[in-house]
């Protein structure tokens, strides 16, 4: 019989009105020209000025997030190196250095694009150094599929556990805006009044159960199942489609993009709504974007009275 | 639940190349020595040349098919942004017999980089704010054209992960078939060249100047191309049953990284992967014939490569690897389909394309497939491999539709 698979842990770091200054809007009031929630990068600058640039404010938090995540499971370093392990990500807008990349080359000629951040300007770069970092030697890929991104990568990180790829996958989603992507998303919500966008980041640790069980981890939440669907958006003059039924658990009103869905799991488990009445079932949408109808169901439920 | 899943059609776009009958005249001729890309200025660069497809022929292909009734309403933005998949998809939906489309079918798409923010960047600095497009700027753009293109209603995503990002298309769509969530899936990668990733490999120095010579001796470096390779891929049964010939059979898939260096590959990872395709297939190293290699030229990779596949092959001299970017130039994130088109057309005909570039071969315990070689395939099985920065490797093992066991 196949192994089930647990989501043994997860992480957020997600942008929120808590965070803003007492001046600010909150998150539904009018925000007028504060459509964009960004994260503390502080400690990725002060990085940056000490470690030469080896690591982008994406890469830096991951990295951090993993190093949490251990101390969150009892996990060592040596436990996650070696082919074992798998690493995710997903993202809708990616790493902003492929774009800022672009900016620099008008604004400097080849001169403005040298190696180090050329290699940085890839949507894996985040993923790459941290399996790096960690001795990560399991798959690694990136998902870049707009809303859906961070559920896709969930669906992909159950893949390789069913296909006995690995035996954990660390699947993470993330949004983070610099330029030119905050300009565009600015621009964006300008034109759909109350839009908010917020930079995230989510860190899940999947496993199978007999992994998890194997170091005294017990009635963690199991994974069910996964449908990935696409709505295809109407073509002009055709009437909208109506999107498939499912329940929501998604309890922030901005919009973490490609981190939304991923969020929404990490809010769910860590609710106290859940696991009150034993055995549940639970869905979860990815939060719909323009420009994107791409939705995932999920199926969660608490085993706490199952084993 | 776990499907045996076949190809049942296949499109491309290469420099010089719209379809298939062109390809594989490419493959065997070698094509038109590189030169500067159309879409941006080269002057500035060290190396200046490249393999990229004339933009001006994917469009007016594309307005062909529009005016043959093929495809409709097709946009400026949508044509910069997909067009070179669009054509690609077009040619294997209709080698697929898909004359109607049913619902359910899905589609994953690979990119370099992905979308228009390019053309937003260039917008905002030139004082004109946004672009009449700005749901084409994110890197799964090309994704959501071809679903909307050809009303693909199932499974959706795209994969941005440097050269290995096709396989990684290719995984997760054999995933969905496999699984049963999705009969068809169209998969592939579609790329239109960016100065900023020319840029970057000029400023790793990681270009030849004169031409792209994978395996040889004196090779330099890559040379950049673009274009698209999609494949409709699809559950045996499925295919069979609506009547559609299956072309190859894809057996075994492996992904692997090798957490060693951002932009120097290590051999164990590519090893790794190659093991793991093996296994899934249920296949020995003795039933490959013939390995498509990433084989991008630069002296680092087609080291760690050949090291790779001796980790894997051992003494099987016999075995004919080569790599096609000699041709093709190097498709980034498109190149890993491009080249499963590639390795089916060898696998189809029984012989491997001849690498036209490399004139000094390196010394590689294997066949190496040259012009002068027999090129002839002792088995219908086949690997290929692609490697990406970051330490990403992937691995994909394909069979003619009625090898049997060897």
């Amino acid at each position: 019989m196949m192994d089930s698979i647990v989501i043994s842990a997860s992480l957020a770091d997600a942008a929120s009105q808590d965070l803003l200054p007492p001046d600010r809007p909150m998150a539904d009031a009018p925000f007028g020209p504060f459509p964009l929630y960004y994260l503390d990068h502080g400690a990725a600058e002060a990085d940056a000025r000490t470690s030469k640039g080896r690591h982008t404010r994406v890469s830096f938090r991951l990295d951090d997030m993993i190093t949490r995540l251990l101390a969150q499971t009892g996990l060592s370093r040596e436990d996650i190196a070696g082919p074992g392990t798998g690493l995710i990500s997903g993202s809708c807008y990616g790493c902003a250095q492929v774009f800022e990349m672009h900016m620099r080359l008008r604004k400097k000629g080849p001169r403005g694009v040298d190696p180090v951040s050329f290699a940085q300007a890839t949507h894996n770069y985040p993923i790459s150094a941290a399996a790096i970092e960690f001795g990560i030697e399991g798959p690694c890929l990136a998902a870049v599929s707009a809303g859906g991104a961070g559920l896709d990568a969930l669906q992909i990180a159950t893949d390789w556990l069913r296909e006995g790829r690995c035996e954990r996958v660390l699947v993470a989603a993330y949004e983070d805006f610099a330029p030119p992507i905050a300009d565009h998303l600015a621009a964006r919500a300008q034109t759909t009044p109350g839009k908010s966008y917020g930079e995230a980041m989510v860190l899940l640790l999947l496993e199978r159960e007999s992994v998890a069980a194997a170091r005294g981890v017990h009635g963690a939440p199991e994974l069910m199942s996964i449908v990935n669907q696409n709505t295809p958006e109407p073509k002009v003059g055709a009437k909208p489609q109506t999107p498939f039924a499912a329940q929501t658990f998604s309890p922030r009103t901005i919009d973490y993009l490609g981190a939304g869905g991923l969020l929404a799991v990490h809010d769910l488990l860590n609710s106290p709504d859940v696991g009150q009445r034993g055995s549940e079932h639970w869905q979860i949408a990815a939060p719909a974007t323009a420009g994107s109808s791409v939705a995932v169901r999920i199926g969660i439920r608490q085993m706490e009275d199952c084993i | 639940m776990s499907r045996s899943v076949v190809v049942t059609g296949l499109g491309v776009v290469a420099r010089g190349a719209i379809g298939l009958p062109a390809f594989e005249d490419l493959l065997a001729q070698g094509g038109d020595a590189p030169d500067a890309p159309m879409h941006f200025d080269t002057s500035g660069f060290r190396a200046r040349r490249a393999y990229a497809a004339d933009p001006r022929d994917t469009e007016e292909a594309l307005r062909q098919a529009e005016r043959a009734g093929q495809l409709s309403g097709l946009t400026e933005p949508q044509i910069v942004c997909a067009g070179h998949g669009i054509l690609a998809a077009l040619e294997a939906i209709r080698m697929a017999g898909l004359s109607e489309m049913p619902r359910g079918v899905g589609c994953a798409v690979a990119t370099t980089s992905g979308g228009l923010m390019d053309g937003y960047s260039d917008a905002l600095m030139a004082g004109k704010g946004e672009r009449d497009a700005p749901d084409l700027v994110t890197p799964a753009s090309a994704a959501h054209v071809l679903s909307q293109v050809f009303d693909l209603n199932g499974p959706l995503c795209a994969f941005s992960c440097a050269c290995v990002s096709s396989l990684g298309a290719m995984s997760y769509a054999l995933s969905r078939v496999r699984n049963g969530d999705a009969d068809i899936m169209i998969v592939g990668g579609s790329d239109r060249m960016r100065a900023a990733d020319f840029a970057g490999f000029n400023a790793l120095r990681a270009m030849d100047r004169e031409t792209c010579r994978p395996f040889d001796r004196t090779r330099k470096g890559m040379m950049i191309g673009d274009g698209s390779a999609i494949l409709v891929i699809e559950a045996e049964d499925h295919a069979k049953a609506r009547g559609a010939e299956p072309i190859v059979r894809l057996s075994g898939m492996g992904l692997a990284s090798d957490s060693h260096h951002i932009t120097s590959p290590n051999p164990r990872g590519l090893t790794r992967a190659m093991k793991q395709a093996l296994q899934q297939a249920g296949r020995k190293p003795s039933d490959i014939s013939y390995v498509n290699c990433h084989g991008t030229g630069t002296p680092l990779n087609d080291a760690a490569e050949a090291e790779a596949l001796d980790g894997v092959f051992t003494g099987k001299g016999d075995l004919i690897i080569s790599s096609t970017k000699g041709t093709t130039g190097h498709l980034l994130g498109t190149a890993g389909a491009i080249e499963i088109v590639a390795t089916i057309l060898a696998l189809k005909s029984g012989k491997a394309p001849p690498m036209l570039s490399t004139k000094d071969p390196e010394d590689v315990p294997f066949t190496l497939s040259l012009p002068e070689a027999d090129r002839t395939l002792a088995t219908g099985v086949v690997m290929k491999n692609s490697l990406g920065f970051g330490g990403l490797n992937g691995s994909l093992i394909l069979e003619l539709p009625d090898i049997g066991d060897l």
